[in-house]
């Protein structure tokens, strides 16, 4: 058997041997093609177009609190508007899917009409290379009602549209809300710290910063003033130093001393205690028991010398005792050649003679008091001071005793004046030295409350420009959606492509039948032909004997295929009849088929 | 022009594409005494009956006759070739057209002006020859072997040409047992040698459904493979063809052809 090349005749006969099979196949799938592209229902598309438009006042003038790209919100509105409850509302509002109601549940309904939904969005590339931004989108929906489609895309906009609105109004106003909480929150902070400041300047009233400076002033204003009180002092001590000199002198010409009884009287004595009672004072705390005793041996000499009644001379005790104490503090504290010192000592002295003087003077003064003080001092011994006091005295010597007397007092009121300056000098020094401590703190907390403001001012800065990017959107000046082409009502169908799927069907029919007879040829293990008998037995045939067919078999063949005939014929009759009754009248079937052919043309294209 | 493979003669007819390219050679033997049927019981067929049910296939132009007498001159050449005698004619399976042929070519061989010929239903299971031709059961060959019942009580003469049929007899099981028997073989060699130019052709069953084929083929000279187009399997043809064996193997002859 020699090798031929490519021979068309086997595939040839193949085919011929199989002709009924593919015949049959072929009409079959062309029939169902033909109805399937005829009977396919139209489905219409409506679609409208929403424009994107950019914000029309500048935004470095205004700026929007809302910043997400475009196509991100268009995203955003899908899941808000395209809700199950937006759009089973549409399907009941317009009967949509009408047929799928008997057996699909609303779920399924709502998901096969969102799946029919389309969202496009229209891109643009933006100046200077920027990248692509999205400038428009489109809705639409594909439907097998044109008027209906036309309509759900027009609710579709209205949807998108509003709740685009509703979105941006919604954010800039939770902007606003959120700026203005925080604000007042910072504003009651700010109040809290000024409350805090305003304590603290109340707690350290005179130690503030602010204050150091006349602190310092008053510190040095109140040191000249005690100079000068000191100063006066002397003066007014020299004065009555001088003046009691003379006083003296002009007793001692007409009295007797009696200095040698000077010890042992009980003013001399209390004068001693007194002194003593000073050093012992500055030295041990009142609790000592030498104090104790000195102060009882003191209260009894005093009964014993006797007071005068007048305040003159007891006030002049205690400032005797003051004097003393001073003296004996200065002394210790000092050396002795210290103003201060040599000051107080002189004071002492004064303070002394005036306390005797002064009890000559009460006992000269009134019969009352002179009579009671005479008793007291004639109880003891004669005191010098009494025996001066007893003595006569001339005019000169009262008058220059009282002006003793009026410096004395004077000198008392300087010296009070100059203790109270010498305290509030200490207060002053005491306010200078706590003055760093102070401040610190107080700087800590003026700065915090600076801060605090600082934050509070910017606040509300940024709460100004939430309200005026509100208003922006409420005048719709910012960026907006805007329905730049409505749906209309689709005039043809973009669905299904009927030309197209005849021809398809054409193809397929002339495939699977080639293919089926192929097939069965392939899988037929019987001799088919002489060469098939050749290449079985590899070698020639001898003789090929024909099918030997009497004429009785071959009329019986002949009536076989009569029959069948005839009943293929019949069962068709009753399919067309079934058809008319079951599926749809015959005529409307035609109008039907001539609607639908109608639209080829069209979709050649 | 490019489908059309036919090969034209002169005339214009046409004959199949595999014409042989061997040589029709003629034998070379001499002028065959004529044939006196004197013991051979006679035994007539409706030849006109069998004609119109085709079973006997021998008109003039009918092309099925052309192809047995197609079928006859290549047994006879490859007879002739071999100075052999005995042929069998078998099939892959059933229902494929042996009897017909076995039939056909006998009587086809019978016209042969040199030959006689004698056919034997060698089917002893399921014998189709007499039926064929229209006669009733009769005893024949199992009956030989089996009790020995004499040859010339058993042939048959159909009056189709110089033509006798050794029917099949009566049915046996052990058909294959018989026909390797040493009874077969002496049988088939007095067939041989009997008369000098007869042709015996046996009608054998199915190649491979008995091994009655193989049995007999020891004894047979040549076998004509019988395959229907439809019908006989590739592999059971190649199968078949192992079994017998290539050597004795004649060729195929494809029954039911439509090209």
């Amino acid at each position: 058997m020699e090798e031929q090349p490519f021979d068309i005749r086997p595939y040839v006969e193949m085919l011929r041997r199989q002709r009924w099979l593919v015949t049959a196949v072929s009409c079959i799938v062309l029939v169902l093609a033909l109805v399937v592209a005829v009977a396919w229902p139209p489905t219409y598309r409506s679609s409208a177009t929403i424009l994107i438009e950019e914000q029309q006042i500048p935004s470095d003038l205004v700026r929007s609190t809302i910043t997400s790209f475009a196509d991100q919100r268009i995203q955003v509105i899908s899941q808000r508007a395209l809700t199950r409850a937006n759009l089973a509302e549409l399907v009941q509002r317009y009967g949509l899917y009408p047929r799928l109601r008997a057996y699909q549940t609303t779920d399924e309904i709502v998901d096969r009409f969102r799946a029919a939904i389309a969202i496009e969005t229209v891109t643009a590339d933006m100046a200077r290379g920027n990248g692509r931004a999205t400038i428009a989108f489109k809705v639409a929906f594909a439907y097998e009602d044109p008027a209906a489609a036309q309509k759900v895309v027009g609710e579709l906009t209205t949807l998108y549209l509003d709740e685009n609105v509703r979105s941006r109004q919604r954010s800039t106003a939770e902007t606003s809300t959120f700026l203005m909480e925080e604000s007042r929150r910072q504003a009651e902070r700010v109040n809290e710290i000024e409350q805090q400041i305003e304590a603290f300047k109340n707690r350290h009233a005179g130690r503030l910063p602010e204050q150091v400076e006349l602190n310092a002033q008053m510190v040095e204003r109140s040191q000249l003033e005690i100079e000068r009180l000191s100063r006066e002092l002397t003066t007014l001590s020299d004065r009555r130093g001088f003046l009691e000199a003379q006083i003296a002198n002009l007793a001692d010409a007409g009295s007797s001393t009696t200095a040698s009884e000077q010890s042992n009287n009980p003013a001399e004595r209390l004068r001693a205690a007194r002194t003593q009672l000073a050093v012992v004072s500055s030295l041990y705390s009142e609790n000592h028991p030498d104090q104790i005793r000195l102060r009882r041996e003191i209260e009894g000499l005093e009964r014993l010398v006797g007071r005068s009644p007048g305040g003159a001379g007891r006030e002049s005790t205690r400032q005797l005792d003051e004097a003393r104490i001073a003296l004996a503090r200065a002394a210790e504290r000092y050396s002795p050649e210290h103003p201060d010192v040599l000051e107080l000592r002189r004071r002492v002295a004064a303070l002394e003679r005036t306390a005797e003087t002064g009890e000559v003077a009460a006992k000269a003064a009134g019969p009352i008091g002179t009579g009671t003080l005479a008793g007291a001092a004639g109880t003891g011994t004669g005191t010098a001071s009494s025996a001066r006091s007893e003595g006569t005295r001339s005019p000169a010597q009262v008058n220059m005793q009282a002006q003793v007397d009026g410096i004395a007092s004077q000198m008392r009121s300087v010296e009070s004046e100059r203790a109270d300056l010498r305290r509030r000098l200490a207060e002053y020094e005491r306010r200078l030295t706590v003055a760093p401590a102070v401040e610190r703190e107080y700087v800590t907390l003026t700065r915090d409350h600076t801060n605090a403001l600082g934050k509070y001012r910017e606040l509300q800065g940024k709460l100004t420009e939430a309200e005026i990017a509100q208003e922006l959107e409420r005048d719709r000046k910012a960026e907006r959606f805007s329905l730049i082409e409505p749906a209309l009502l689709p005039q043809a169908p973009i669905k299904p492509n009927r030309a197209a799927i005849a021809l398809m069907g054409l193809v397929l029919a002339v495939g699977a039948g080639l293919g089926l007879g192929l097939l069965r040829e392939l899988l037929d293990p019987t001799i088919k032909s002489l060469r098939d008998a050749e290449l079985a037995c590899g070698m020639p045939v001898l003789a090929a004997i024909p099918v030997l067919r009497s004429s009785a078999q071959v009329a019986s063949r002949r009536a076989h295929i009569r029959h069948v005939a005839a009943a293929s014929a019949a069962g068709l009759v009753v399919l067309v009849f079934a058809f008319h009754f079951v599926v749809m009248p015959l005529g409307v079937f035609w109008l039907v088929l001539l609607r639908r052919v109608e639209t080829l043309p069209g979709l050649f294209l | 022009m490019l489908l059309d493979n036919r090969v034209t003669n002169d005339a214009g007819n046409t004959v199949t594409e595999f014409v042989t390219h061997r040589a029709l050679a003629r034998s070379t033997m001499g002028v065959p005494e004529p044939i006196r049927y004197t013991r051979t019981r006679i035994m007539p067929v409706d030849i006109d009956v069998l004609r119109e049910q085709r079973k006997v296939v021998d008109g003039p132009d009918d092309p099925a006759a052309m192809a047995f007498k197609m079928l006859r001159t290549q047994t006879m050449f490859w007879l002739a070739e071999r100075n052999a005698s005995c042929i069998a004619v078998t099939s892959p399976g059933r229902g494929e057209g042996k009897t017909t042929t076995a039939i056909n070519l006998a009587i086809h061989l019978a016209a042969e002006v040199d030959y006689t010929v004698l056919l034997v239903d060698a089917n002893l299971r399921a014998p189709a020859v007499h039926e064929y031709l229209g006669w009733s059961s009769v005893r024949g060959l199992s009956d030989h072997l089996a009790v020995s019942a004499p040859l010339e009580e058993l042939l048959l003469h159909p009056q189709i040409g110089r033509m006798v049929v050794l029917p099949a007899g009566s049915p046996v099981l052990n058909s294959a047992e018989m026909l390797g028997s040493r009874a077969m073989a002496d049988l088939v060699a007095e067939f041989k040698t009997r008369y000098p130019r007869r042709v015996v052709v046996f009608d054998l069953p199915p190649v491979l459904q008995a091994t009655d084929a193989l049995a007999l083929s020891k004894h047979v000279d040549g076998i004509v493979m019988v395959a229907a187009q439809g019908r006989t399997h590739r592999r059971d043809l190649a199968r078949a063809q192992e079994l017998v064996g290539f050597d004795k193997l004649i060729g195929v002859a494809l029954n039911r052809a439509t090209n």
